[in-house]
């Protein structure tokens, strides 16, 4: 016991925004780092700098890792990389308050993420 | 080379202000990227996603304790603007370009009014304004809701992140201190930015030599002002936030009254 209030303990919310911190700091850098070296990758490969340039790779060929170079494989992984950060602190909110059994904030991130999803199909769609 | 540079420079330009103001920056990309370098539309949107994106990460990874936004504020906000968004794309196509322009511009004005009424409100009662005051407790929630909803709609409806109606509605409205509500609308974009990016990146819309040097930018840019937010003073934040949204309503009139 004596332990317990010795050592301050850090709040539930101030521990999400830690997380948060962590996830976006490594996933954003990552997302950006592959991006780079993609890009640098195409240039030394004798792709020249031209806008647009050419198209990120589609769903299916990343998925199935199909693409003529390696450098545009890595940007289109850092770009979706990127992308799933908001979706991730959202998830991350929600085990908290799942820990928490918070049940209105439960439903109300629940929700969020739902909503998330469905406006992805919808606009696939 | 000089292309890249540049798309670095607007890109770093942008995550500074979308950060600093909790906009995202897709307010400034997307224009920015159409009329210098004459990218189509789409392209400057997916973007300007991407940035938004970018802009909320920077913000998250390098925020400093206890200024990383309102969670449960954002979420609940959130709930009802990726509804209004969800609507708002739906609606895109039934309503013209010149409506689009000018109800966007009556809602920056209005915005923009209505946080100077209450800005001037506040230093009527002498209170010194803390960006960061950890005593808040949200008002209004229901015009707050309605408010979130109709930024979402506008966001579905232009294609942009909603933050310049997000932080006015939380601050002016809500009654939220203005650090906060950047902070908070900061986390937001971002979600809303997600529900559109894989979108845009299915349909073939993301151009690498486009995105790269944007996105890279937008992230230095967005950490600056993670350093840059808590020396300002928020009169001097409000005044730039009020004459940004002067500028952007003056633009989408004229765009609308022109047809």
């Amino acid at each position: 016991m004596a332990e317990s209030s010795a050592l301050e303990p850090v709040k539930p919310v101030e521990a999400l925004e830690q997380q948060m911190q962590k996830v976006s700091l490594v996933l954003s850098l990552l997302g950006l780092v592959l991006m780079a070296i993609g890009l640098a990758d195409n240039l030394v490969h004798g792709e020249n700098y031209f806008l647009p340039g050419s198209a990120a790779l589609t769903f299916g060929n990343l998925i199935h890792l199909r693409s003529e170079s390696l450098g545009t494989f890595t940007i289109s992984l850092g770009v979706i990389i990127l992308g799933l950060i908001p979706g991730i602190r959202v998830t991350l909110a929600l085990r908290l308050y799942l820990r928490l059994r918070d049940l209105f904030s439960i439903c109300i991130t629940l929700a969020v993420f739902m909503e998330l999803l469905a406006s992805i199909y919808l606009g696939a769609g | 080379m000089i292309t890249a540079l540049s798309l670095f420079g607007i890109g770093a330009a942008a995550g500074i202000l979308g950060a600093l103001m909790g906009l995202g920056g897709g307010i400034f990309l997307v224009p920015l990227l159409t009329l210098v370098f004459d990218l189509p539309i789409r392209i400057a949107v997916g973007t300007s996603l991407v940035g938004v994106i970018a802009t909320s990460a920077g913000v998250a990874a390098f925020a400093p304790r206890g200024r990383g936004g309102d969670v449960g504020l954002a979420l609940r906000l959130e709930l009802v603007t990726t509804g209004g968004a969800i609507l708002g794309s739906l609606l895109t196509g039934m309503l013209s370009a010149s409506l689009l322009n000018i109800l966007f511009a009556v809602v920056v004005f209005f915005t923009a009014g209505y946080t100077l009424y209450k800005a001037g409100h506040r230093s009527d009662q002498g209170q010194p304004e803390d960006l960061f005051r950890q005593d808040y407790h949200p008002t209004h929630w229901t015009a707050g809701l309605s408010g979130a909803g109709m930024a979402g709609m506008i966001s579905g409806l232009l294609g942009v992140g909603g933050g310049f109606i997000k932080v006015p509605i939380m601050y002016a409205l809500m009654e939220v201190p203005l650090g906060v509500a950047t902070a908070t609308s900061n986390f937001m974009v971002g979600i809303t930015a997600a529900a559109s990016v894989f979108v845009y990146y299915g349909r073939g819309d993301i151009y690498p030599m486009v995105v790269v040097p944007t996105a890279v930018g937008v992230f230095l840019g967005a950490m600056g002002a993670v350093y840059l937010l808590p020396r300002m003073r928020a009169a001097l934040l409000r005044n730039v936030l009020v004459g940004l949204l002067v500028l952007l309503g003056g633009y989408m009139l004229f765009k609308g009254v022109r047809g």
